[in-house]
């Protein structure tokens, strides 16, 4: 389509729909205002004519149908009644939809006007025949139309407190927000739920509504989305020029409420925006491309020249004179990065442009097949290039389409496998270091590798012995074969046949990547890598034989270093592999793949990368750092080189070749052996919960660190005098407390760091009852990543090599880090209290024999008394345990009077004292067992676990059992299960 | 066509992190800022007016209040709801809160749920 006469389309009926709507509501005000219904039949056939030129084939449709309606008004005399203008309301709204798609995703949306149309027909029909058409089925159906949409925007939400809502006939964004929090609350609604709800009616309804204002529309001056509440209609008449067509005076309120258009999103103020073409954005970027280029020029240039030459220039003037280039370079660097950052922005859009219409397609193709589909969908706000968001667009459509053909259930089959009804198809989008992750899941039925497989051998894609010696990982993404995916009959492999391979090479072609996850019975994950922008990229530059060559930091996992003799080198078949973490990588020689000779030898540093839905090493000999290149493409020439993406120019004028690591992990041809012995690992590592946690991010010279949070308790900036000199050591005096200060650079044995004079930047760490100040460079960040906290590295004190916003970081352990500083930091009374501790009086040998284990059994630390006499010189040897659990009848010390001196003491008054009877208590015991917070019987285990849980289920948890806990516990993600249903 | 967009001002990452997990979980977005100096940064150069602003009292580099009075002076936050989160509930602190245009208090530590109606409440 040419895209200069869609643009003059476009301009065009936005500025005559602007006007039509206030047109209709003035012509049911003067229904034999015919100069007024000309004009608007005028607009429409406009619109009609031109979308028919344009091949706009739903947007002529509707305007047809309008067309046909308000032409036999006009030739009959009709005079317009209020369904018949909700009716061309409803037509100008459609027609409206389809224009801002246009202009957003460049491309019709994904609507369905035929019911629209089908009653625009029929209203032309009664009037042609002279009929008034009534109003019952257009009424009656729209009505139907209104409850059917009420879900759309309440996607996400769960069942009762839809129900809740429909009950209140609260169904539509601006009812629920003109009831508020209060009101909702009064339905019923958990808070969370209220406000979460509300902030979907306010994005729903895209009024900015401040508090006290909402759809009640008091003084909200902003768009027509609150027509609805029978505003003057003055407003927007004045904003807009009369047309020279039949002006009437601007009509009051829509007679009928129920009759004004659909709010509709808030146009963006016209004042305050322009239209630029994408051509003079791209341009612009292409600029700031070489902008960028420059400026990495500069640097190098100076850096060449050296900082010390710079600064101790002294005696020589025409030396000191270029002292003046080291600030001027440094703003030329800031200010080069934010204007590639805001020109990044410009052309930034939210992924909500093209997810907007996914309600739409999964509730259509889901009733065209008979089966239920829920949508959910997170992270709408997440921004993308609009380029690679119109890329996306269609991969999305075939993707989601696929999901719920072949991927999700009929109702029928998902209730006999014991799951709910309704299939839910998840859509998520976020970033993560530069890199957008778009994730489609469903929970249908999952593809089944060996179907794949043997559809694939059948296919003559692959061969059968090859089929025999392939995991399940790889089998699946077979599924993006074009063999495979090409063929029309796939239903008989419960997946995704049809242009898989389409999606994946589109992807491809914007520098995603793809792969696809399927547990069959569970579902189906479709996950896509994306970056951010296509024009500058980060990357990883590498050395290979005295060559550079950048890797697209997108595809970068973490870097290894890997030595010719290290243990980690292993050899299945031929192909090389490095163990990490348990688990074998691949790793290719980048020398070999590009064929530039050198020794086979296995030795230097391994970039992990994560590509085609592989992960594997790429073996190079040096690894000099990240860079943001600017992308240059490579000439036909190298178009046969799968593995090359591009090229760039470095500070230096070195041109170096970007490698695409999609081709490169088309070439990784792994011997069914060797698949066999990833795989392996592969299924094991799957079983794993993914684990995210919050760290933190802190620099020291010129290496960056990171370190769980869990430990920390404060940040803090503390002035140098405030540390002092005690007994030898650095300490500091805080918070009462007078604790020990680590130098981090010391630690790392960065002795020679300068160390920074001036207010500090302090990690205080807290145990339990310790805390320890870890002084660092700098504190960069504070952030959730995924980390692998699997030990052990080289050097003790680091768990490994992460990779976090684009950097190298160092993982730090923590516990290593405080025990080599501080040995016996863990390793103290602290070390026995950190579980629970219970104090069990007990004089049957048999009785403690029984409940001892089960209270180990529940990770409490166990004193065992003989009596309670034992038990009393217990208390005042050690200390307070968490719980006391007492026999009555003892020798010595019998249980009441164990309980009483308890009581008296002061420092025990917190220890919960329960009594363990063997029979249940009688009446004229009660007043003696007052005494005891509670009384168990011996023999009821259950009660007796509950109770113990109840007390102890949370105190005394130290820091260590909680991140054990944690660890346990958690499954992908710290926070807390969104509240979808 | 807006997901609400809220502001915490705080020095205390504990705090910080209470909120965006019990926001997020809401589907709100949640911005950080670690002082003063910062929080009114983000304000400024946010590309749309952030919906609700939730701020400490003490912080390095500039203070709640002061942060408060600055972001006040900016037209687009004329009306904008600001919580203060505070350990102090003293009525003095508070008169010369409000002076400074401070809407509401939430005094730390705060369970989610406080925080969830304290959002709600101010918001809608």
């Amino acid at each position: 389509m040419d895209q200069e006469l869609l643009n003059e389309f476009l301009v065009e009926s936005q500025e005559n729909m602007a006007e039509i709507e206030r047109q209709l509501m003035a012509l049911e005000e003067n229904p034999e205002d015919t100069e007024l219904l000309d004009a608007i039949f005028r607009t429409v056939h406009t619109v009609k004519g031109n979308s028919g030129f344009l091949g706009l084939v739903r947007l002529q449709a509707v305007a047809h149908a309008g067309e046909e309606l308000l032409g036999r008004m006009r030739a009959t005399g009709f005079r317009a009644t209020p369904e018949i203008v909700s009716l061309l309301l409803e037509c100008a709204d459609a027609i409206q939809t389809i224009l801002d798609a246009l202009e957003t995703a460049g491309a019709e949306p994904e609507v369905d006007n035929d019911e629209l149309i089908r009653r625009l027909r029929a209203a032309a029909e009664a009037i042609g025949e002279g009929r008034t058409p009534t109003a019952a089925p257009p009424g009656e159906a729209a009505a139907e139309q209104a409850a059917e949409q009420a879900p759309d925007w309440l996607e996400g939400l769960d069942e009762d407190a839809r129900a809740r809502l429909a009950e209140a006939g609260a169904t539509t964004p601006e009812a629920v927000l003109a009831r508020g929090f209060e009101g909702l609350k009064k339905l019923g609604l958990a808070p969370a739920v209220a406000l979460k709800l509300l902030g979907m009616a306010r994005k729903a309804a895209g009024a900015a509504a401040p508090k006290g204002e909402t759809a009640a529309g008091g003084g909200g001056a902003d768009d027509g989305a609150e027509a609805a509440s029978g505003r003057d209609n003055a407003a927007p008449a004045q904003a807009s020029p009369p047309k020279p067509a039949g002006e009437t005076k601007p009509g009051s309120a829509p007679t009928e409420p129920a009759s004004a258009p659909k709010a509709r999103a808030a146009k963006t103020p016209a004042q305050e925006t322009i239209r630029v073409s994408l051509e003079v954005l791209d341009a612009l970027m292409n600029q700031v491309g070489e902008l960028v280029l420059a400026r990495n020029r500069l640097m190098q240039v100076i850096d060449q020249l050296g900082m010390d030459v710079l600064a101790e220039a002294g005696g020589n003037e025409r030396l000191a004179q270029l002292r003046n280039l080291l600030p001027v370079s440094r703003d030329i660097h800031h200010i080069t990065e934010r204007l590639q950052h805001r020109l990044l922005k410009t052309r930034m859009q939210p992924i909500a442009t093209i997810w907007g219409s996914v309600p739409r397609l999964v509730r259509d193709t889901a009733r065209q097949l008979g089966k239920k589909v829920r949508v959910v969908m997170e992270g709408q706000e997440t921004e993308l290039d609009r380029t690679i968001l119109a890329a996306l667009k269609d991969p999305l459509t075939h993707i989601i389409r696929n999901s719920c053909d072949h991927g999700i259930e009929p109702p029928e089959a998902r209730v006999a496998a014991g799951k709910p009804e309704a299939g839910t198809l998840r859509l998520s989008a976020h970033q993560e270091s530069g890199t957008i992750v778009i994730r489609i899941s469903d929970d249908g039925a999952g593809i089944d590798p060996a179907r794949v497989k043997a559809r694939a051998v059948e296919m003559g894609v692959i061969t059968p012995e090859a089929a025999a010696g392939m995991g399940d990982a790889a089998a699946l993404q077979l599924i993006f074969h074009p063999g495979l995916s090409t063929a029309r009959k796939v239903s008989n492999i419960s997946g995704r046949g049809v242009g898989m391979d389409v999606v994946k090479s589109t992807i491809e072609r914007v520098g995603g990547s793809v792969d696809i996850e399927s547990e069959p019975g569970r579902g189906t994950t479709l996950n896509i890598r994306i970056p951010l922008t296509m024009a500058i990229m980060p990357a990883m530059v590498v050395g290979v034989q005295g060559r550079r060559y950048a890797i697209p930091q997108m595809n970068v996992q973490e870097l290894l270093a890997a030595y010719r003799d290290a243990p980690e080198w292993e050899e299945v078949a031929g192909q090389a592999f490095f163990r990490l973490r348990g688990q074998l990588l691949p790793v290719m020689r980048l020398a070999d793949v590009l064929k530039i000779g050198g020794g086979a030898e296995n030795h230097g540093s391994i970039v992990v990368v994560n590509a085609g839905g592989r992960t594997f090493g790429l073996l190079v000999d040096e690894i000099f750092g990240a860079e943001e290149l600017v992308v240059k493409p490579l000439g036909a020439h190298f178009r046969h080189m799968g593995f090359l993406g591009g090229c760039s120019i470095l500070g230096d004028g070195y041109v170096i070749p970007i490698i695409e690591c999609n081709g490169l992990a088309q070439l990784l041809n792994l011997s069914a052996e060797a698949e066999a012995a990833v795989d392996g690992c592969r299924a094991r590592r799957g079983t794993r919960p993914r684990e995210t946690q919050y760290i933190i991010v802190f620099r020291s010279g010129r290496a960056r660190y990171a370190l769980p949070m869990t430990l920390v308790e404060r940040l803090e900036e503390i002035e140098p005098e405030r540390f002092e000199m005690a007994g030898g050591r650095e300490v500091l005096q805080y918070r009462g407390d007078v604790i020990p200060v680590l130098e981090w650079s010391r630690l790392v044995g960065e002795e020679d760091a300068e160390t920074p004079t001036g207010t500090r930047s302090c990690l205080i760490l807290a145990d339990e009852h310790k805390r320890m100040c870890l002084r660092v460079g700098a504190i960069e960040d504070i952030l959730e990543a995924e980390v692998d906290i699997r030990r052990p590295s080289r050097n003790p004190l680091f768990l490994g090599t992460i990779v976090v916003g684009d950097r190298v970081t160092e993982m730090v352990d923590v516990f290593a880090v405080l025990e080599q500083a501080e040995p016996g930091w863990f390793a103290d009374p602290n070390e026995e209290r950190q579980r629970p501790t219970v104090l069990f009086a007990e004089d049957s040998l048999f009785f403690r024999s029984l409940l001892v284990p089960l209270l180990e059994s529940m990770h409490f630390e166990v004193w065992e008394a003989e009596d309670g006499e034992q038990a009393r010189r217990m208390l005042e040897e050690r200390g307070a345990p968490d719980l006391i659990l007492t026999d009555l009848e003892m020798p010595r010390m019998n249980g009441y009077e164990l309980a009483a001196w308890v009581r008296a003491q002061e420092r025990l008054a917190h220890v919960p004292v329960a009594a363990l009877t063997s029979k249940p208590p009688r009446n004229r015991d009660a007043q003696a067992l007052e005494a005891f917070d509670a009384t168990l019987l011996k023999t009821n285990r259950p009660g007796l676990i509950r109770y113990l849980q109840a007390k102890l289920g949370r105190t005394a948890a130290t820091v260590a059992a909680q991140v054990k806990a944690q660890n346990e516990e958690r499954g992908g993600t710290p926070m807390p299960e969104r509240a979808h249903a | 066509m807006s997901t609400p967009r809220i502001l915490v001002v705080e020095d205390s990452a504990m705090v910080r992190i209470t909120v965006k997990r019990t926001l997020s979980a809401v589907d709100f977005s949640v911005d950080e800022a670690k002082d003063g100096a910062e929080g009114l940064e983000k304000a400024r150069s946010a590309p749309r007016p952030y919906d609700l602003i939730l701020t400490d009292l003490n912080m390095p580099n500039m203070d709640g209040l002061t942060m408060v009075q600055h972001i006040r002076a900016l037209p687009a936050y004329a009306e904008t709801p600001i919580v203060m989160l505070t350990t102090e509930s003293g009525e003095e602190k508070k008169a010369v809160g409000h002076e400074a245009g401070i809407s509401a208090w939430l005094v730390k530590p705060f369970e989610p749920d406080a925080l969830v109606e304290m959002v709600g409440s101010m918001l809608f």
